[in-house]
């Protein structure tokens, strides 16, 4: 039997994923533990995990991979310090302290977190390879093509490459400084939202608004051919040598100063959005066109990112010349973990990968899970009230009738997810056909930002009859638009709202069977369920869906603005008591908010300014 | 110790204007800041990786590039701050963290 331990670290998103014989068996973001969104530390929460699941220690595993080659890293930020010197002294006095301290000595500084138990060689992998590897390996194809995308590894920020049976190649590359995710977190950071996680928020704004700024994008900022390569002009950037992201010239260009974090957002936020976001997508379309015509696969696997702008990637998949899209469900750096110690098994074992029709990440279902018994024994210690449920049918049947009465339902299931997106383990459950559910949900569950949408998971034998999307989308990484059937027609009044300055006003609006996930353009991130990924969350919607006729309900992550998704029983308690949330659901214990009697005396806004907003 | 490193550091940062002294005079521009005239901005990447190459922290294309005397010297310099190593049952704590008030946007690239 031959383990593997990945690891990504330092940067963001430090996870680490445990791989037995080629068998995905573990994996895990350090934040889940550490309770710190994008935990960049070494993850030795995520690697005690990882063997206790296998029920090892360090001892017996038989190789450890690093997700980059740190001194190839270090060349990067030597010529970039060079090319912009004396103007990026200050970034290179508060850069390189840690360099000299801790990431130059990588080997000796695992050797440190694994107390020199592990007796083995370390394993650093090329940060992209690493991308690929999580993309095409877990895949359900024999052959893709494999094009990564994200802000920088070592050198590469954007991939395009093939894999077939167990290899994957990168062909060609583009370079820093010349990212498409630098340029989205340019923006990310111009309108105000904190880089690393605000992407997602400047993806959810872009619909609110007009792209007319695209054009002076593309003619200043960044230079597109038609086969997607691109360049970018550095003076508008000041990340090479900065402690910001955009130069004065940038400011000039948009005419202004950077938004102010948490200040009102005007229709030049929005528009701004909308235009990075068609340029993000166009160079998307372009990259995914030109890898086609270099490989002439019919499949494409993505990771990296800039694949988790699932905008972007259900136009490729709408309008690309591939047949079949899989990404990688931890597409950023936490599956780079995942891909190095894939890697190992495959490339430096020389491994055989075989392929069974199916995808091997399991459903991205890798993370702790909890018995029954540790809950009540936990329920029980803080004195919470609950009821038992021995009989799954009794159980699924009370939480859907909770979900048709419009109530909010945390629902934590057997193994944590695995990446950013809570699919149905850690998850906020509502009825997509309410109209106050998302105002609902953003404001008293999520406490965050008004216009942001809400994502519809869906009965994967459903889903062609709501969404344009016939294919399955099980790690919601695919926007599709809502079938016009299913669209209400604006009246005059509500058209003249939709122009409203007060996002709230936009939101409220009713614009289809299924308003809570319905977003402003009438597209919807979509998450399929089926049983054999989703099992009890799966006979939910299938409960729900007998009960109401309807098959679609809002899912949302398991936490607060801020918190990572809850990971143990205690985590969701504790969310349970801070927010609004009606009822919650711990394996097969039910407790409702007004059964509580902890539920008054419990300090929600502690609880709130715990975590940093993001 | 941190006052030391950055001590050092200051004092080998004039090796950097000497790089980028040299780059401008053999033309050489490693991040492309100038835009190249050609019909495509994709690079080819090197050699596939081999087995060997794994177990590296380095590839076989930056071996080849570093040539600069400020890798060396910060390298070197390096090796007066590795990190001990641990003692039976010590609990791990990382030799150095990030320094406060460098925001996220820029800590992720270095």
């Amino acid at each position: 039997m031959t383990r593997i331990l990945g690891i990504s670290a330092f940067y963001h998103d430090s996870a680490a994923a445990l791989v037995t014989d080629g068998h995905i068996v573990a994996a895990a973001q350090e934040e889940r533990f550490t309770r710190k969104k994008h935990d960049h530390h070494f993850p030795v929460n995520a690697i005690q995990y990882c063997l206790s699941e296998a029920g090892i220690s360090a001892a017996h595993l038989d190789y450890v991979g690093f997700y980059d080659k740190p001194l190839v890293k270090f060349d990067r930020l030597i010529e970039t310090y060079s090319a912009f010197a004396p103007a990026g002294f200050k970034a290179y006095l508060k850069a390189l302290p840690l360099w000299l301290k801790s990431k130059l000595h990588l080997p000796q500084e695992m050797d440190r977190a694994f107390a020199g138990q592990y007796r083995g060689r370390f394993v650093f992998s090329d940060h992209h390879e690493s991308h690929a590897a999580s993309a095409f390996f877990p895949s359900p194809f024999e052959e893709a093509a494999i094009l990564t995308l994200d802000g920088v590894g070592e050198w590469s920020t954007t991939t395009l490459g093939w894999g077939r049976g167990n290899r994957v190649k990168l062909t060609h590359e583009i370079r820093f400084p010349h990212s498409l995710g630098l340029l989205y977190s340019a923006f990310t950071y111009y309108t105000g939202f904190r880089v690393n996680s605000g992407e997602y928020k400047l993806m959810g704004l872009a619909p609110y608004g007009e792209p007319r700024f695209a054009d002076l994008i593309r003619r200043h900022l960044i230079h597109i051919r038609n086969d997607g390569s691109f360049w970018m002009d550095m003076s508008y950037f000041n990340y090479c040598q900065g402690m910001i992201m955009t130069s004065d010239k940038f400011h000039r260009l948009f005419g202004g100063q950077p938004r102010s974090p948490e200040s009102m957002l005007t229709q030049r936020e929005m528009d701004l959005a909308a235009s990075v976001q068609l340029v993000c997508e166009e160079t998307m379309l372009k990259c995914a066109w030109h890898l086609h015509n270099l490989t002439k696969m019919k499949n494409l696997v993505m990771a990296g990112g800039v694949a988790l702008n699932c905008v972007g990637n259900g136009r490729i998949l709408r309008e690309g010349p591939f047949e079949n899209l899989w990404i990688q469900p931890a597409a950023g750096d936490a599956g780079g973990a995942l891909g190095v110690a894939l890697l190992i098994w495959h490339h430096v074992l020389s491994q055989p990968r075989s392929v069974n029709g199916s995808d091997s990440q399991l459903g991205s279902l890798l993370g702790p899970h909890f018995s029954d018994e540790e809950m009540r024994r936990f329920l029980d210690t803080v004195g919470a009230r609950y009821h038992t449920f021995t009989n799954e049918n009794e159980l699924l049947d009370r939480v859907a009738d909770l979900l048709a009465s419009e109530k909010v339902v945390g629902w934590l299931h057997g193994r944590m997810e695995f990446g950013p997106r809570a699919l149905g383990a850690r998850s906020i459950l509502g009825d997509a056909r309410s109209e106050k559910m998302q105002q609902v949900m953003n404001l008293k569950i999520k406490f965050r930002e008004s216009f942001r949408p809400f994502a519809p998971c869906v009965l994967q034998d459903n889903v062609a009859e709501y969404f344009e999307l016939d294919g399955e989308s099980p790690y919601m990484l695919l926007v599709a638009p809502v079938l016009e059937r299913h669209r209400t027609v604006l009246t005059e009044e509500q058209k003249q709202e939709m122009t409203d300055p007060d996002l709230r006003k936009r939101v409220n609006i009713k614009r289809s069977t299924i308003p809570a996930v319905t977003h402003v353009d009438y597209s919807a991130r979509v998450q399929t369920v089926d049983e054999a990924r989703h099992g009890r969350f799966y006979r939910l919607m299938k409960r729900f869906k007998e009960k109401t006729g309807c098959p679609v309900i809002v899912n949302t992550s398991f936490n607060i603005r801020g918190e990572p998704i809850v990971c143990t029983p205690q985590d969701a308690y504790q969310c349970f008591l801070g927010t609004h949330m009606d009822a919650l659901v711990l394996g097969n214990q039910l407790l409702l908010k007004s059964e509580q009697p902890n539920a008054r005396g419990f300090d929600a806004e502690g609880y709130k300014a715990s975590f940093k907003h993001d | 110790m941190n006052v030391i490193v950055k001590f050092i550091l200051i004092l080998l940062y004039p090796l950097l204007l000497v790089a980028r002294l040299k780059n401008a005079i053999l033309r050489r521009d490693p991040l492309r800041l100038c835009e190249p005239r050609a019909e495509s901005f994709w690079l080819t990447r090197g050699e596939e990786p081999n087995t060997a190459s794994y177990f590296s922290e380095s590839s076989p294309q930056t071996d080849e590039q570093r040539d600069g005397l400020i890798r060396i010297a910060l390298r070197g310099a390096a090796h007066c701050f590795a990190p001990p190593r641990p003692a039976p049952g010590e609990k791990y704590s990382a030799a150095a963290d990030r320094e406060k008030g460098i925001p996220d946007e820029v800590y992720t690239l270095w």
